[in-house]
């Protein structure tokens, strides 16, 4: 498992790559400015310096190595191979599938400095096994009951289901069917009209009309429970309809995901 | 009726007692304005000679105009060591035998406290020798819920005049629909610290919870009984909020009402005993009904608008404040439940009024308002005048008066 997470960064990382260095590749480099008129007596410029390291050295095929550099009296600073021109201090994850020696190169009125870095690149480990079928439970399945589970909306001062309600509600049953050992809590939630005590009550309505709406598809009564919020516990809070129609609710949420 | 015209002069003091006696001065006005059964004169037309004790009073100059007295109230303040001693007289002016109808001599610690409790102590003599005998409620106390976070709302109570602000519960949870029995002992309201809706009975003695047989889902809105004894309260036991009786440990249960739909917020008749209020939405909109306290005989008293909510008795059991969006925002309203004939407490004052409860005098009312721009509580009188804000910060919801 754990090497077919690393497999996915890796993954990433070359997709981060390509972006980074497509990126750097359209820029446009700025056409050179004309030259300065020639001063009267041109003070002696400073020689550039350049250092550049890489940690670690030596990495497997997909992992990455990390470059730091810094450059003085330098007007133009650029590294290579495939990175280009950069500032004159900085880091920079790099993941090269070859080894490779990476050259930085300081220009400036005093002369060229440059410095190299070789990363090596050994063959990674034989791959892994295919991965299971089924994603880890523990990664995705809060993920997927967020994405498939749908809460029931409520009419003003109403507790009956809707159709769009009924529909919400048949495509949450039907993730709890596929997912037999999932346990929820519906929340009943109300908006901010009336007082503190009717919505309590309001609210527990909601959350036993949306159970037992769950109940009549075929899920197992002891795997819901139930609580009302009234309207202490709003998902917005602005003083308009729309606003109180997300307050209107039999929320859904899954106890042990 | 002809309101007494009340001078409330200012009290006589040395330089070492001066910032106790002025706050001792602000308490009693406030105390004497708010009464309600009084027409304060404005001190801008006192002589300029206060008196300290009755013998430096000018009975002439005090009843005759612009002062026009009826009575005047005055005395002194003077500190030795840690202590405080208040000396108040109430002076009938157009008495010229024997002008004094209250003398009070009052020794406390010298401590802001003891000085309001002081001035609310003689507040209360005066009210209740000029008011018709009826006690004054400057010592009673009102519990509140206020917001401490998005997630937590606690406990609170004051003073009726909004000093002495004190956190009771520390539950760091929801705590909501507060309710104070008669006898002023114990508090009891919904909390979420067990991740559900249950009722907590809390003991304002010890500051502790006493035990309550909660039920599975919704339990809330609990209301005491005259006598201390039982509790009405919601439960969803059933799968439907409806309202049961208990004793004050939750058990015994009987239930009151058999409707479809939510039925929540019972109050008792506090001097019958023999009525409930509450709230039912069984007509597809939450409205006001009433019900004897056996569940018998349910009939609708409020109807119309789109809500009816919050009932609370008058302590003499006659009238019943709700909150009614009848007038197009959130407002209290008054009905005489003999007439059924229904008066509007306030109007145009922000788009929510709500949760009222009585003084025990049956003079006042504190609800809750967003007229300020977020809610707070606010006390008037039972007429709808002379509103008076109690809270200023944070948010503060769910008053009810105690009648200790």
């Amino acid at each position: 498992m754990m090497t077919s997470r690393k497999l996915r960064n890796a993954g990433l990382m070359v997709v981060f790559l390509v972006i980074v260095v497509s990126g750097a590749c359209r820029r446009q480099v700025p056409p050179p400015p004309p030259p300065p008129p020639p001063p009267a007596a041109p003070p002696p410029a400073a020689r550039p310096t350049a250092t550049l390291t890489a940690e670690p050295s030596s990495i497997q095929r997909g992992q990455s190595s990390t470059l730091r550099w810094t450059a003085e009296n330098a007007t133009e600073v650029a590294l290579q191979p495939e990175i280009g021109t950069v500032p004159a201090q900085g880091t920079r994850s790099v993941s090269p599938a070859e080894s490779t020696t990476y050259t930085l190169t300081a220009r400036g009125a005093g002369g060229t400095a440059e410095a190299t870095a070789r990363i090596t690149v050994t063959a990674p480990p034989p791959p892994p096994p295919p991965p299971p079928p089924a994603r880890p439970p523990e990664v995705s399945l809060r993920e997927r009951f967020e994405r498939e589970v749908r809460d029931a909306f409520f009419d003003y001062d109403k507790s009956e289901i809707r159709p769009d309600a009924r529909d919400n509600l048949n495509r949450s049953a039907e993730f709890l069917r596929a997912n037999s050992n999932i346990s929820i809590r519906i929340e009943g939630h109300c908006d901010e009209r009336g007082s503190v005590a009717y919505n309590l009550g309001l609210g527990d309505r909601r959350a036993n009309a949306t159970r037992d709406f769950l109940v009549s598809l075929g899920i197992a009564a002891d795997r819901l429970a139930v609580i009302s919020y009234g309207k202490e516990r709003p998902f917005c809070t602005q003083a308009d309809e729309s606003c109180w129609q997300q307050n209107r609710r039999g929320h859904l949420v899954c106890t042990n995901c | 009726m002809e309101r007494t015209r009340l001078a409330v002069s200012s009290f006589q003091s040395h330089l070492e007692s001066a910032a106790l006696t002025r706050l001792f001065d602000a308490t009693l006005w406030n105390d004497l304005e708010f009464a309600g059964i009084f027409e304060t004169v404005s001190r801008s037309f006192y002589p300029l000679a206060l008196p300290a004790r009755p013998a430096d009073v000018n009975l002439e100059e005090w009843s005759s105009p612009p002062v026009s007295a009826h009575m005047v109230v005055l005395g002194n303040v003077s500190r030795t060591g840690q202590q405080v001693a208040v000396e108040g007289w109430l002076v009938d002016p157009r008495n010229r035998t024997d002008p004094v109808v209250i003398g009070k001599r009052y020794v406390e610690e010298a401590t802001e406290g003891q000085v309001r409790s002081i001035a609310h102590k003689f507040a209360n003599e005066i009210i209740y020798r000029l008011g018709g005998g009826i006690p004054g409620v400057a010592e009673t106390k009102i519990a509140f819920v206020r917001r401490l976070s998005p997630r937590v709302k606690e406990i609170w109570m004051m003073d009726y005049d909004g000093a002495n602000q004190e956190q009771v519960t520390h539950l760091n949870s929801l705590a909501l629909t507060p309710a104070i029995s008669l006898e002023g002992d114990r508090i009891a309201f919904t909390t979420y610290a067990r991740d559900n809706p249950d009722i907590m009975i809390f003991s304002l003695l010890t500051k502790k919870p006493l035990s309550f047989f909660n039920r599975k889902g919704l339990n809330t809105t609990p209301t005491w009984s005259p006598d201390g004894t039982k509790l009405a309260f919601t439960s969803s036991v059933t799968g439907d909020p409806e309202i049961y009786l208990g004793d004050s440990q939750g058990r015994e249960v009987k239930r009151l009402t058999v409707a479809r739909g939510v039925d929540i917020s019972p109050a008792w008749n506090p001097k019958t005993g023999a009525q409930i209020a509450f709230v039912s939405d069984r007509s597809g909109r939450p409205q006001i009904y009433l019900m004897d306290s056996d569940g018998a005989n349910v009939t609708q008293v409020v109807s119309g608008g789109t809500q009816a909510l919050d009932p609370a008795w008058s302590p003499n059991g006659r009238l019943l404040t709700f909150t009614w969006d009848a007038g197009g925002a959130y407002d209290i309203w008054i009905m005489d439940v003999a007439t059924q004939q229904m008066v509007q407490l306030t109007k145009d004052q922000g788009r929510r009024n709500e949760h009222a409860s009585w003084s025990p005098d049956n003079r006042h009312i504190v609800f809750q308002s967003n007229r300020s721009g977020s809610p707070q509580i606010w006390m008037m009188l039972a007429d709808g005048t002379r509103p008076r804000q109690l809270t200023f910060q944070g948010e503060n919801s769910e008053p009810v008066w105690s009648s200790r």
